[in-house]
């Protein structure tokens, strides 16, 4: 399977790609593996602006006709914004992963825990490509 | 020939009267209004009326994606849907009243009151039984704060007679009425916030079921405030706000307050009869539904043990049975199946995982997504799942939950397996139709025992659980 892993963006091993987008913030989506593997996006259950999350903990869901996918959060922080566009087109996680498609904007409250993120190769060897 | 006095004449009472009086004994039958009860003129058959009239209207929202074409507008007509179920209503009320008839039951309309232990008055009759039930049911609890009038701020008793309904509501509550309620009122075009005072929605429900449907609510646009314990609603130009922790957190145009029910024994002159009630009113019995004096006897809602119908009725014929003489099977209320109509619907039976664990039983459990399912497709309705716990040791079946469409249909396998104390194994061994809804039981009983088959190996269940 083709897969586009940008080698711009960092990874966690749930399929979340993390981009740093000025210090100390970062927006968060879904992988274009993870999105092929989950088929047609119905719905995306996102957090609340101001919640907080511990890198590895439930953040959300997405619901695919096949499958519903807990969201893992990538990093440790809090929800600065959610991408309101994906209520009622919840899709754009399948056309466009990495920029319309996006699911929230966090504040990362230890820089230095994006280092344990994967890059891009890395993730590539991870998903078996 | 016995002579027994039924109060209350909902479902504990007229299926007692029916059964006390199909096994020979002379029943007198008590209530002040038509026969039914709560349940069939306020409560279960009304709100399922307007549930499947709500369920069709979201269905023919999405017409075309079943490849329908409507020409015109689709919109829910509340008197009109109002008046369907009380017609339906009407039909059944009168199926008690001849099966009454049938049994010869005297139906007095009128309160029952009691002046001593063996006698009690209604209206300008005294009547001397032998055997006495009372199953005078609940009533929705409403705080003083929070200022019920019946037209702005109502309960679930005052919804059904609204002759409109407002553009905003808040429900305070998130039990089953505040829940089904929220569904029914949102597919109506309500701008509905649900107000729960603790961390999740039907909080003795699966921990799972609950997140799935807030998860629906929230597709639905219901909005969900939890953790909020509402001090005092009150009344506002624009209708009413709600206060916690001191600020207003909720301003709507009216309210419904779901927040519970209590036992209904207001002028039945209990202290007369020396019947014992505790905290909440509710009617102390023991195993065989007797109370504290000889010869009376409390069924349903009025006793605290349960606020189901079905176990009402249950209880009322046990009841009769230990009065009669007749031999009897003691009830479980573990095996009593609990259906909630929320969209998607809610069953369960048995224990949950959480109450499981903490009962000391090492569990497996196995779980199955509805969207797996070839009938969940064709109907449009993929949301949901089918969860067995098991006790590992013995492979004794503790609980099955699902949320997804025909929930409350197919979770009565489970509580016939949980009634015999049978083992999930059953289920397994059960061919199930294909393709239905129950083949997710089949799958989810599969994944606790190992390995469901339409499930990717890498998602199989962890077979020992921790919490």
């Amino acid at each position: 399977m083709s897969c586009n892993v940008p080698d711009d963006l960092a990874y966690h091993r749930d399929h979340l790609w993390v981009r740093v987008t000025e210090a100390g913030e970062v927006h968060i989506g879904i992988s274009d593996f993870a999105q092929r593997q989950l088929g047609t996006v119905m719905f995306v259950e996102l957090p609340s602006v101001g919640d907080e999350f511990e890198a590895g903990a439930i953040l959300g869901s997405v619901e695919s006709f096949k499958v519903v996918s807990d969201l893992i959060a990538p990093v440790t922080g809090e929800v600065l914004e959610i991408n309101t566009a994906l209520k009622g087109t919840a899709g754009l996680v399948n056309e466009d992963c990495y920029g319309a498609g996006w699911l929230a904007k966090m504040r990362v409250r230890d820089e230095g825990q994006l280092a344990d993120l994967l890059s891009g190769s890395t993730y590539r060897s991870h998903i078996g490509l | 020939m016995s002579e027994i006095v039924i109060l209350g004449g909902g479902p504990a009472g007229y299926v007692a009267a029916s059964h006390a009086a199909a096994h020979g004994a002379r029943v007198t039958l008590v209530d002040p209004k038509p026969l039914g009860g709560t349940c069939l003129n306020q409560g279960c058959i009304p709100t399922k009326a307007l549930v499947e009239s709500c369920g069709l209207l979201e269905k023919l929202k999405r017409a075309d994606a079943f490849g329908l074409q409507i020409d015109g507008q689709v919109a829910g007509d509340w008197m009109a849907m109002n008046r369907r179920a009380a017609s339906i209503i009407a039909m059944l009320g009168q199926g008690i009243e001849r099966l009454m008839q049938d049994r010869r039951v005297t139906c007095l309309r009128g309160y029952g009151s009691f002046i001593d232990d063996r006698t009690i008055r209604v209206g300008d009759e005294v009547l001397r039984p032998d055997r006495v039930l009372i199953c005078t049911g609940s009533v929705p609890l409403t705080g003083q704060q929070l200022n019920v009038d019946h037209d702005v701020i109502g309960t679930s008793d005052d919804l059904l007679r609204w002759e409109t309904l407002p553009a905003s509501l808040m429900i305070v509550g998130s039990g089953v009425i505040a829940c089904e309620f929220a569904f029914i009122l949102s597919s109506l075009g309500v701008d509905v916030t649900l107000l729960a005072s603790g961390s999740r929605l039907m909080s003795w429900a699966d921990r799972e079921v609950s997140a799935v449907m807030q998860r629906e609510m929230r597709k639905r646009d219901i909005r969900v405030a939890l953790n909020c314990r509402i001090q005092s609603l009150t009344h506002t130009a624009g209708g009413v706000s709600a206060l916690a922790g001191g600020q207003i957190v909720c301003s709507a145009e009216r309210a419904l307050v779901a927040i519970g029910r209590r036992p209904n024994t207001a002028g039945l002159g209990l202290e007369n009869a020396g019947v014992l009630t505790n905290g909440m009113g509710e009617i102390v019995v023991d195993d065989v539904l007797r109370t504290n004096v000889a010869g009376i006897y409390a069924a349903g809602d009025v006793n605290g043990r349960s606020g189901l119908a079905h176990a009402a009725s249950a209880q009322a014929k046990l009841a009769i049975d230990h009065m009669l003489g007749r031999s009897f099977e003691p009830i479980s209320d573990r095996a009593i199946p609990v259906a909630v109509f929320t969209s998607p619907e809610i069953a369960w039976v048995g224990r949950t995982e959480e109450e499981a664990v903490a009962d000391g039983i090492a569990v497996a459990t196995g779980k199955f997504d509805l969207r797996g399912l070839g009938r969940a497709h064709a109907i449009g309705e993929i949301s949901g799942f089918a969860k067995v716990i098991v006790d590992r040791s013995s492979g004794e079946l503790v609980g099955l939950h699902i949320i997804g469409p025909h929930a409350g249909e197919m979770v009565h396998e489970g509580a016939l397996v949980i009634q015999r104390r049978g083992k999930a194994a059953e289920l397994f061994n059960t061919v199930h139709a294909h393709p239905t809804m129950s083949e997710g039981i089949l799958e989810a009983v599969e994944d606790a025992l190992g390995q469901a088959t339409h499930k990717p190996l890498s998602a199989a269940r962890r077979e020992a659980h921790v919490l």
